[in-house]
């Protein structure tokens, strides 16, 4: 498991293990390369001493040599170097859809959170508070001011829940983008470790002849493979938010949870006349 | 204004109530100005933003709640104000201590 904390990381890390990708091709291909110069040398050497048509070393034949060196030239080296191209390309593509900002989405979240700190009034409750009042302000002008007051402290806690919602969601979201890019991650390195061991097989000219349509077929099939399970697990996680967090963002959206319709409770225009206007007080015997 | 007569009250009262209602004024500054930093900033959940438009209800509840707070900011500097002006026209202290019901509604969010 590798440890990433933000994008850049993470698109290093992914430029890493692409590097790392066309690295392990073209040493293999290099590999393969030697292999085959050093039995094309041998033929060239012996032919010296023996000019005779047709020659044999270590079961291949001159021709042998030939054919796995323009199998090599014209099929093995063009198609690996091209799929390994493809790959790359294709996983860049995919990384570049996952850019986020989890360290921001984080100190959202703290935001969010401390909003709701700030709205959660401490003691004592408007209630008792109001009630205080009514020793000392009565009629139509206390009546409508507890009325408004109750309604407008219940529009403080209500919209602490809502940041409260809110805090918990963005620091989810945070942390699923980051579990997100550590897979995606660990997947890159467990894909180029097969890769690598495909390739490595191709040890001898023999291997090399036979390295034609199998093996590169089965290669090129990994490698296809390996970017289905990447979009595998960007579908997991799709459908991981698609019916939990969506959900929730919706009902916060729509004003479900917290603050009612996301806005702020008005005072109704009578109580407003009442708690205004002086003359409209009543007098408490 | 003057002092308008015999009510059961007791100015100080409203005053500390008043005062109540600036501190908690304040407090729903805070708030939004916390939630303010959140605006448009939806493109931080990168790809979840667009495979669920989490970026998008983000957003559009960050916006929301913000211009809430601030409806809130004004509604309770009215509560705060209004329970002054009753404290001050109760008290007669001057002709202008207490503010004119027209003026004190121009406080409340339109």
């Amino acid at each position: 498991m590798t440890d990433i904390t933000d994008w850049d990381q993470f698109a290093e890390e992914v430029q890493k293990r692409c590097q790392d990708v066309f690295d392990k091709v073209w040493d293999e291909l290099n590999r393969m390369a030697n292999v085959l110069n050093d039995a094309a040398s041998h033929f060239d050497w012996v032919g010296v001493l023996f000019p005779i048509p047709k020659l044999i070393w270590d079961g291949l034949t001159s021709d042998d040599v030939e054919r796995a060196i323009d199998k090599f030239n014209n099929e093995i080296r063009p198609q690996l170097e091209k799929k390994a191209q493809e790959v790359v390309d294709d996983i860049t593509k995919v990384v570049g859809t996952l850019a986020g900002d989890p360290p921001g989405l984080k100190k959202l979240s703290f935001d969010y959170a401390s909003c709701r700190e700030k709205l959660v009034y401490p003691t004592p409750s408007i209630q008792s508070e109001i009630q205080q009042l009514g020793k000392s302000w009565k009629g139509e002008a206390y009546a409508a001011y507890s009325l408004a007051a109750g309604e407008q402290v219940k529009a403080m806690s209500d919209a602490a829940l809502g940041m409260e919602r809110a805090a918990d969601m963005t620091n989810k979201g945070a942390a699923k983008i980051l579990q997100l890019w550590v897979d995606l991650n660990d997947k890159l390195i467990g894909g180029i470790v097969d890769l690598a061991k495909l390739l490595s097989d191709a040890t001898t000219v023999d291997k090399i002849l036979s390295f034609e349509i199998p093996v590169v077929i089965s290669a090129i099939g990994d490698l296809i493979e390996f970017v289905q399970a990447i979009a595998k697990t960007l579908e997991d996680y799709w459908i991981g938010v698609g019916f939990q967090d969506q959900l929730d963002w919706i009902k916060l959206n729509n004003g479900a949870t917290g603050l009612a319709h996301n806005t702020w409770p008005v005072i109704h225009p009578g109580e407003v006349d009442d708690i205004s206007n002086p003359h409209d007080w009543g007098v408490v015997a | 204004m003057g002092d308008i007569g015999s009510f059961a009250v007791q100015s100080q009262e409203l005053r500390q109530e008043g005062q109540e209602w600036h501190t908690r004024k304040q407090a729903v500054q805070g708030a939004h100005d916390l939630a303010d930093n959140g605006v448009g900033k939806g493109y931080m959940f990168g790809y979840l933003a667009n495979v669920a438009h989490l970026g998008e209800y983000h957003d559009h509840f960050v916006s929301a709640i913000t211009e809430a707070f601030a409806d809130g900011v004004k509604t309770f500097d009215y509560m705060s104000a209004a329970l002054e002006s009753a404290a001050n026209a109760y008290d007669g202290v001057d002709s202008t201590a207490a503010e004119s019901a027209d003026h004190l509604k121009n406080r409340l969010p339109r």
